[in-house]
């Protein structure tokens, strides 16, 4: 835990203080003739990509895009599933069940499918609309997680307890079900932030999301992989970048899940799934 | 089972809605219509094209129109694709059948190494090599597809040179040699990229099996088999695996939407000439019906393999014929 969570800091560090960090400007053009997939060295300490651009200054503006647009996306699908979640296990179960069924027809649609038809329809995607489909398709897990998690809690005798007592439905929800949400879905939007920037740098990778010369990890590995023997820095740099933002946002999400009391059979209901 | 089987088909209706409904509404948002895309309108003066319009129905309301197209996708008409002129059925059955090869052999292999590494780690849960390797496949299984499949690139074709770099099959090997060695090359050049899809998906199989199995190894059941003197072995094989069935084909299941995306990117990375790679291609030439057909086929695929999966599961485990689907 303490371990990711220094590395995962570290690396929002490096994207908020990008300017500062960064050596040269990302989309510049050094000298395309001599600084062409130059390896590491002093003056460039990531070497430089076959455009003569300054590997290590990309990769610190990447990580910019690449976690803007995966907190945006994740920050959005948390609201929409909490939200959908919650209203589905509180209205009358017919409803709900309704509500639900929705959410299942969506899970199975592959969310390929959705991005391939977005990227047909407006061509190149900005940024935010990037995080945009990436939430609007990520949310499901999520309300799904607090259907269940509503549900059960609102079965427990404090709540039961709360309602003889005569509070309101919005006190019950407010004082009783949501504190104890809390942490799940803390803990469920780590692993749907380590999922998103998978999926954004997957997507650019393919030439679906950022463009160039804009850089996210995705686009720098799209760059590097042609070079990929004779220039094993510029497929490695990115790679190892988001493979250790991955993997310290999910271990976070791994520790807080485990961490989270009260919410054993809710856990033993995912794992029996 | 029959109700179950009615709600599950209903399902799969409504993606099979949703998905056509996508594809309509691509073909007929993308700016620009069949009659002004495309190499082969070049050259036509603008009352042709208006002709031709009308000739394919393309001033016909939208619901005629939507109903019209409903009625060519269940007939197997996809339309043609703006780049080659082909029947997109045609482009897209070709490239299909290359990516089942290819996601079968992962899948397969997927299914092997998971119920391997989590029937032994759930079945020896002291023994640390195991514990090891299950790790090992926990953390992959948080690394991108396609970072996974760069790196076996790197490693295993450029740098130490064993497997070829991407490509079905070696196109000299393919002309001139005998079956024997097109079976070999063509082994060799499926082994990586199936390797990679096996390696991200055996995870998901892996930890499902061995919480199946360790749940099942003190229970009452297995107790008894070991006190009659069957051996560990045959306590295992049994007694104690039969019951981890249904769990872990719903994982793979739940798998099924995923599983597609992957493949669509590893094919790429190691230049499969499969489905994902057609797509890319298309969405970069704005192949509009291209994209749609393959947008029905994919969701055609998933749908009618969930329902398998799904009814698979009551098959073979009677408990979950009774629980409703989305509260089990």
């Amino acid at each position: 835990m303490k371990r990711a969570s220094a590395v995962l800091l570290l690396i929002v560090a490096l994207a908020l203080l990008a300017p500062l960090v960064a050596p040269y400007d990302p989309a510049a053009q050094l000298d395309i003739v001599a600084l062409k997939n130059s390896a590491p060295s002093f003056a460039h300490w990531l070497g430089t990509d076959p455009y003569s651009r300054d590997v290590f200054s990309r990769a610190v503006f990447g990580a910019r895009t690449s976690l803007t647009v995966a907190a945006l996306a994740t920050l959005l699908a948390t609201l929409v599933g909490c939200m959908w979640g919650a209203c589905a296990a509180s209205v009358s179960d017919r409803l709900g069940d309704a509500l639900m069924s929705v959410v299942e027809v969506l899970r199975s649609v592959p969310r390929v499918l959705v991005f391939l038809s977005v990227s047909v329809l407006l061509g190149p995607l900005s940024a935010v609309t990037l995080a945009l489909v990436l939430g609007a398709t990520a949310w499901t897990g999520t309300s799904r997680l607090v259907y269940v998690l509503v549900r059960d809690i609102s079965a427990r005798p404090f709540v039961e307890a709360a309602q003889a007592v005569g509070a309101s439905r919005w006190r019950v929800m407010q004082r009783h079900v949501m504190p104890q949400l809390l942490n799940p879905i803390v803990a469920s939007g780590a692993l749907l932030l380590a999922d998103i920037l998978a999926v954004e740098a997957g997507l650019s990778f393919i030439g679906l999301g950022v463009r160039p010369p804009g850089a996210s990890w995705g686009s720098m590995l799209q760059d590097g992989l042609p070079f990929l023997q004779s220039a094993w820095w510029l497929a490695a740099v990115p790679s190892l970048l988001l493979v250790a933002t991955v993997l310290s946002a999910a271990g976070i999400a791994d520790r807080l899940e485990s961490t989270s009391a009260g919410h054993a059979d809710a856990k033993k209901r995912r794992t029996e799934r | 089972m029959v109700s179950f089987f009615f709600r599950r088909l209903l399902h799969a209706i409504a993606v099979m809605v949703i998905a056509v409904t996508l594809g309509f509404s691509l073909v007929h948002l993308a700016p620009g219509d069949a009659m002004t895309g495309g190499v082969m309108q070049a050259g036509r003066t603008t009352e042709a094209r208006d002709r031709m319009r009308a000739n394919a129905g393309l001033n016909l309301p939208l619901s005629t129109q939507y109903t019209r197209f409903v009625r060519g996708a269940l007939r197997g008409d996809l339309g043609r694709s703006f780049t080659d002129d082909q029947p997109v059925v045609t482009v897209l059955w070709t490239a299909l059948r290359r990516s089942l090869v290819l996601a079968g052999a992962g899948l397969i292999a997927a299914i092997a190494l998971g119920l391997l590494v989590g029937s032994a780690q759930g079945w020896y849960p002291q023994q640390r090599a195991f514990r090891w390797v299950g790790g090992a496949l926990t953390a992959l299984y948080a690394v991108p597809e396609f970072v996974l499949a760069i790196a076996l690139l790197g490693t295993l074709a450029y740098g130490a040179g064993w497997f070829p770099v991407g490509g079905m099959n070696d196109p000299v090997t393919s002309l001139l040699g005998s079956a024997t060695e097109r079976y070999a090359d063509a082994l060799r050049h499926v082994f990586l990229p199936a390797l990679t899809l096996a390696l991200g998906w055996s995870a998901a199989v892996a930890r499902q099996q061995r919480a199946a199995i360790a749940d099942s190894s003190s229970a009452d059941f297995v107790r008894t088999a070991r006190a009659k003197g069957r051996s560990e072995f045959a306590a295992l094989i049994h007694h104690a695996l039969p019951t981890t069935v249904a769990p872990v084909l719903a994982v793979i299941g739940l798998m099924i939407p995923a599983l597609v995306g992957g493949s669509v990117i590893v094919e790429i990375v190691f230049a499969w000439p499969g489905l994902g790679a057609q797509v890319v291609h298309a969405v970069a030439a704005r192949d509009v019906p291209v994209v749609s057909g393959a947008i029905i086929v994919i969701a055609l695929l998933v749908a009618i393999s969930s329902l398998l999966i799904d009814m698979a599961i009551r098959v073979v485990d009677p408990r979950q014929r009774t629980v409703r689907s989305h509260e089990s």
